[in-house]
């Protein structure tokens, strides 16, 4: 429930939302475009500038990797599998914390993606905090739980569940 | 005029109500967590699915849902493309969505399901409770076999 006071602090909470859902949107964009790029120079300094410096990125699939560094190798790692992806983010639930300079946010994506040459289907849920620095938003903590990452041709009932990540 | 005050609000409450979408998209997805799911239904609430059901009050929608994952083990409600409208009022509303559900029925059978909802709000003690869900499915098919050849599966 909306704990502001005045018109202008409620005002601000919905362009703080309307800001993370931006990032996530560019987060998204900027990954698919590098990942599909043929000369690949991603991850970028522009991609990477979209986390805090103390960023974590996190799966059930791929584990947890702590600070820009370890995001740019995990991310890496990525771009010289994949070929195509789409991530298409979905339904944001964005939380401002009371202070206004933090904030959570769940999204679905439903991806498509080619990986080694196969295409393959890919669901997860994200569960992200983000920090506000010098009124900036930035990516602070990305979980990903992927329900499944299945190849076109079988679809996802015939491959065994995925680990679950802790909450 | 709506003031400035009304405005905003007005902008609050359609946050809140995709909020409330999407909770209950995740109950539904958390095999389908009866209680959960009836948290979000106000007490003469009436869910319509169509092939899966009309369910009226929130005891008979809880039921409902306490016995949808014998059917569907496995659902992923991909709400999208939501357009809702706020009556002037402030205490009810309507909204319109699609969703595209990848799932898992009962085999395992990995199934497309694809529709729209057709929703009504209502806001009980300042939060936004669903009052009617209606859901309509443009299509439920097997993974392999696709919208075309086979439209509707059979639930028996």
């Amino acid at each position: 429930m909306p704990s502001e006071r005045t018109v202008e602090q409620r005002l601000q909470r919905l362009e703080d939302i309307a800001a993370v859902r931006q990032l996530k949107h560019t987060y998204a964009k900027l990954m698919d475009a590098g990942l599909c790029h043929e000369n690949k120079a991603w991850p970028d300094d522009r991609f990477l500038a979209l986390f805090a410096d103390d960023a974590i990125w996190e799966s059930n699939v791929h584990g947890r990797h702590e600070g820009r560094e370890a995001l740019r190798a995990l991310f890496a790692g990525w771009a010289a599998r994949i070929t195509f992806a789409k991530h298409h983010t979905i339904a944001p639930s964005i939380d401002i914390a009371p202070s206004g300079a933090e904030a959570s946010g769940h999204w679905y994506t439903w991806e498509t993606i080619t990986a080694d040459g196969q295409p393959i289907w890919l669901a997860a849920t994200y569960n992200d905090d983000f920090v506000k620095r010098d009124r900036r938003w930035l990516i602070k903590h990305v979980r990903s739980n992927i329900q499944f990452r299945s190849p076109y041709h079988q679809g996802w009932a015939a491959e065994a569940p995925l680990p679950q990540m802790g909450a | 005029m709506a003031s400035l005050e009304e405005k905003v609000q007005r902008l609050l409450d359609i946050q809140e109500i995709r909020d409330l979408k999407t909770q209950y998209a995740m109950y539904c997805d958390d095999q389908y967590n009866p209680d959960g799911i009836a948290s979000l239904f106000v007490e003469d609430a009436i869910w319509d699915g169509g092939m899966f059901g009309h369910y009226e009050g929130r005891a008979a929608i809880r039921e409902f849902f306490a016995g949808a994952s014998d059917t569907i083990e496995f659902a992923l409600h991909l709400t999208v493309g939501d357009k809702i409208e706020v009556d002037p009022s402030g205490t009810t509303a309507k909204g319109s969505w699609y969703i595209i559900m990848p799932a898992t029925f009962k085999g395992p059978q990995a199934m497309w399901c694809a529709g729209t909802y057709r929703d009504e709000y209502v806001k009980v003690d300042g939060k936004w409770y669903f009052q009617n869900v209606n859901a309509n499915l443009d299509f439920v098919s097997p993974y392999e076999k696709g919208w075309v050849a086979e439209q509707y599966t059979d639930l028996e």
